[in-house]
């Protein structure tokens, strides 16, 4: 049985190596969006210029003026060791993003498919989603050679994507995902085994990786991609250097006429932050993901209105996961945990207070998230009095020192988890060891495995969806028991029965619901904060859509303009 | 001499087999780190991590193993990659230029700076030239690598929005001026410790060559000045330098790795890292040999060449 990807492969060893919180390629893509979900924003003395409100779409002229031949220089912040998008988490995203096409794309704004290859989309019963597809070409490159996307390349692509070792599929992929017919050329059928009303989500047919459409002939030989990408995406893959330095070009047949309006895409390695920065203010990359306020503010001061900043808050929640048996087994000790957390004081320590407290989903997605006056007086309550009294109600032995479990991934980690720790002590009256660990041993063993003593913290991935928030909470996490050992049936009932219910609002109201029980519960996952992240564009980086997820970065309508 | 250098040569591969043996073994220690468990998602199965184990070879016997990959060694096969599933030489190859050029040039100016300022500040012992050289070895040997190397970064950039170039390696014969902007301010800076360490060697051996009684009669003879230091005092002074540089020149293909880290240069040292942290093994004992044998090889050279900067040493 496989499991749900609450992490999948991170790009962390990609981030230990760069030695920063500073984004994979991956993640460099996301900031052409702007809606990265790295950790470490700052302090901001002022509004950030080019503060993007959810959902801004761009407003570009006459499409005869634009020009089109320029070329996106980014950054590539560590060497990949396999270009294969099936074997690792950056190449997957993105290849997926820039190489090859998809069916459809759901925004987190709207959490509504949008239509990409595919030209309409039905549900004539509940397992059963039928979509057309439209008149999409490969790339002219063997053994492909630029013929027609047909319904047959995209079953082989779900169906051999979610068999990879490499891709993390999902639960909906491995468990509720029943396979594909293709009664013609274009037209897919996707059965499925049960009804999901997340089916459209990007942890269900919308991944970015395992949606993406490949060649059946690749399909059936998936190390080619070893040595060459061929999709039919808006941009050809072009060469790469040992895994880093990528050239893509546009794709003059691509599905949208005269889109992309980027002739080409190009990534240089740049590991180092400062070296990032430096060769922005050179000009010789267009964007660079910033790590703290200070560096935006620093930036802003040298260039001034040459630049423009983009500010997003991600969807990377920190947490503090507590066990839930054991000396955490009494709910009034993990409480005292939650009561004793000053979150405030956390966001100012780790982002200069610019981030945001989190309930169970992060506010980005306002729909299904609580209101803040709700979390006030719930999740985000600080009381130490109170807490010391719970921990003692709770029979909880203070003489044994709290461990704290940390990835040694960078600064932000342990500073996280040394923020944690001085809170407990002074609010809790109690010893706390911080444990650092690498991140092989950390993730398999100490987090999937269980194998931790008191707790664990963490930034979560940032998704497009809300559902994988709630894998925390569920006894089974992907054929793995809850991680922190909390098995509870009426939360399960209810993440499951929310699952069934069509109706979005009617939806989105059952997941507020489990949000509220999670809560009451006590379930040992507390999330504490996510941060703001920022990204700086020369001035010519025009057409960036900012606060629909990873829908950005699908956009054949980012240019290069250097006219003012 | 040649006898020498032949024996010499004939303990290469019995070194080289015992290095493969500890580095082979070692890898697989349980503590040393499973690649199948640094290779899997939350979502590989176990039978999904027993196919990869078998597909890399790592089910069989640690015995088993170890033969195959030294007959396939032996045939000049080093194996493929874990991660990338590519020919570890290939991989080597492709990235060994720039690794040789940062060790070529941090070398040269080591050597340059190095013994250039310990001479002079030798035969101008307690000037001023002297004590600013003198504080420049201790500076140098004081401040780490990586400190230089990202002031190299921040300053010009602060300064006059200058960024060296990006994209990695470009060979000098394809764009020369672009290679030499790449590589000549970090290896130089790189070269700072060396060359205060090689510095004061320098200055010490030619301090003590300076006061021998064949100098004096060189001077006495009315030999001109760049004779009597270079010529036959140097000259003297030069095998704890040499015996430094081939020291230095191994350090410096580890001091590679911060350069190539610092400058985004995706060289040999790099690849090592990261197949390191990745527990790439093919390429983790392909680097061990090879570190190995250069280190040996470095080692005879300089042994060699004592004989030939110095007529009273003899090999038999």
């Amino acid at each position: 049985m496989r499991a749900n990807g609450l992490f999948g492969r991170r790009a962390s060893r990609r981030r230990f190596l760069a030695g920063a919180g500073a984004a994979g390629l991956g993640w460099g893509g996301l900031l052409l969006a702007g809606c990265g979900d790295d950790e470490g924003p700052g302090r901001s003395p002022t509004a950030p210029p080019g503060d993007a409100s959810p959902g801004a779409t761009p407003t570009s002229p006459p499409e005869a003026d634009i020009p089109k031949d320029g070329i996106l220089r980014l950054r590539q912040t560590a060497p990949w060791s396999s270009i294969n998008p099936w074997k690792g988490l950056d190449s997957g995203l993105t290849w997926g993003f820039y190489v090859f096409d998809h069916l459809f794309y759901t925004p987190l704004d709207t959490l509504k498919p949008e239509l990409f290859l595919a030209t309409s989309l039905e549900q004539p019963e509940p397992t059963r989603i039928i979509f057309k597809l439209g008149e999409g070409y490969f790339h002219d490159k063997p053994p492909v050679n630029g013929r027609r996307v047909t319904a047959r390349d995209v079953k082989a692509s779900y169906e051999t994507s979610i068999k990879q070792p490499g891709v993390s599929t999902t639960t909906f992929m491995t468990q509720v995902f029943a396979g594909i017919d293709v009664p013609d050329d274009e037209t897919v059928i996707v059965k499925l085994n049960a009804p999901d009303a997340w089916a459209f989500t990007s942890t269900a047919l919308g991944g970015v990786i395992t949606g993406s459409i490949i060649p059946e002939e690749i399909c059936a030989q998936p190390d080619f991609m070893d040595r060459d990408i061929i999709g039919s995406g808006r941009f050809v893959f072009e060469g790469h250097e040992s895994g880093t330095n990528f050239r893509l070009r546009r794709f003059e047949k691509w599905r949208v006429p005269g889109e992309p309006w980027l002739a080409g895409m190009r990534w240089f390695l740049i590991q180092e932050q400062a070296q990032a920065l430096a060769a922005f203010s050179a000009q010789d990359i267009d964007t660079v993901g910033l790590a703290n306020v200070l560096e935006r503010d620093q930036l802003v001061q040298r260039h001034g209105k040459d630049i423009e900043i983009d500010s997003d808050l991600s969807r990377s929640v920190w947490v503090i996961l507590t066990r839930a048996d054991g000396r955490w087994a009494d709910p009034r000790a993990r409480k005292a945990v939650n009561l004793a957390i000053d979150r405030d004081q956390i966001i100012e320590v780790m982002t200069f207070g610019e981030g945001v407290k989190s309930g169970v989903m992060p506010p980005a997605f306002a729909s299904v998230s609580l209101s803040e006056q709700e979390l006030s007086q719930t999740l985000w309550k600080f009381d130490p009095a109170q807490a010391k009294q719970l921990l003692a109600q709770a029979g909880f032995d203070t003489t044994q020192p709290i461990e704290i479990k940390v990835a040694a991934l960078g600064d932000n980690f342990s500073k996280f988890a040394q923020a944690v720790a001085a809170q407990l002590e002074k609010n809790l009256g109690v010893k706390t060891n911080i444990v650092t660990e690498d991140f092989g041993t950390w993730l398999q063993k100490s987090l999937y495995g269980s194998e931790y003593k008191d707790l664990i913290v963490f930034p979560t991935l940032a998704y497009d969806e809300p559902t994988p928030y709630l894998l925390p909470y569920q006894k089974d996490i992907g054929g793995r028991p809850n991680w922190a050992r909390f098995f509870d049936d009426e939360l399960d009932q209810m993440i499951a029965r929310a699952r069934t219910i069509m109706d979005d609002e009617q939806r989105f109201e059952a997941l507020k619901e489990v949000q509220r029980k999670a809560i009451e519960k006590v379930a040992p996952l507390f999330p504490v904060y996510v941060p703001r992240s920022f990204a700086a564009y020369w001035y010519w980086v025009k057409g960036r859509i900012t606060g629909r997820g990873s829908y950005g970065l699908f956009n054949g309508r980012v240019y290069i303009d250097k006219r003012r | 001499m040649r006898q020498y250098a032949l024996r010499r040569l004939a303990y290469l591969p019995l070194i080289a087999a015992l290095v493969s043996v500890i580095t082979f073994f070692t890898l697989r220690l349980p503590w040393a780190g499973d690649p199948v468990t640094y290779m899997s998602t939350q979502n590989t199965t176990v039978e999904d991590q027993e196919r990869l184990r078998r597909e890399l070879g790592l089910d069989k016997p640690v015995a088993v193993q170890f033969g195959l990959w030294l007959g396939d060694v032996l045939r000049g096969d080093f194996g493929e990659t874990f991660r990338g599933r590519q020919p570890v030489l290939d991989e080597v190859l492709r990235r060994f230029p720039a690794t040789l050029e940062i060790m070529v040039l941090s070398l040269g100016f080591t050597v340059l700076f190095g013994v250039t300022f310990g001479v002079i500040s030798a035969v101008r012992q307690d000037s001023v030239a002297d004590y600013g050289l003198r504080v420049f070895a201790v500076f140098g040997q004081s401040v780490p690598d990586f400190f230089l190397l990202i002031l190299l970064i921040v300053l010009p950039s602060m300064w006059w929005n200058y960024s060296h170039p990006i994209g990695g390696h470009v060979s000098i014969f394809e764009d020369p001026v672009r290679n030499l902007r790449l590589y000549v301010p970090p290896t130089l800076l790189l070269a700072v410790g060396g060359s205060a360490l090689m510095m004061r060697v320098t200055r010490s051996a030619m301090l003590e060559v300076l006061r021998q009684d064949y100098i004096r009669t060189a001077r006495a003879k009315g030999l001109g000045s760049y004779a009597v230091v270079v010529r036959h005092g140097l000259r003297n002074a030069l095998i704890p330098i040499i015996t430094l540089a081939g020291n230095y020149l191994v350090a410096l293909f580890f001091g590679a790795v911060i350069l190539e880290q610092v400058f985004s240069i995706n060289g040999l040292g790099q690849f090592f890292l990261v197949s390191a942290a990745q527990r790439d093994f093919p390429v983790m004992q392909f680097l061990v040999l090879y570190s190995a044998l250069v280190v040996m090889g470095l080692n005879l050279v300089v042994d060699l060449s004592y004989a030939l900067i110095d007529p009273r040493i003899k090999y038999t």
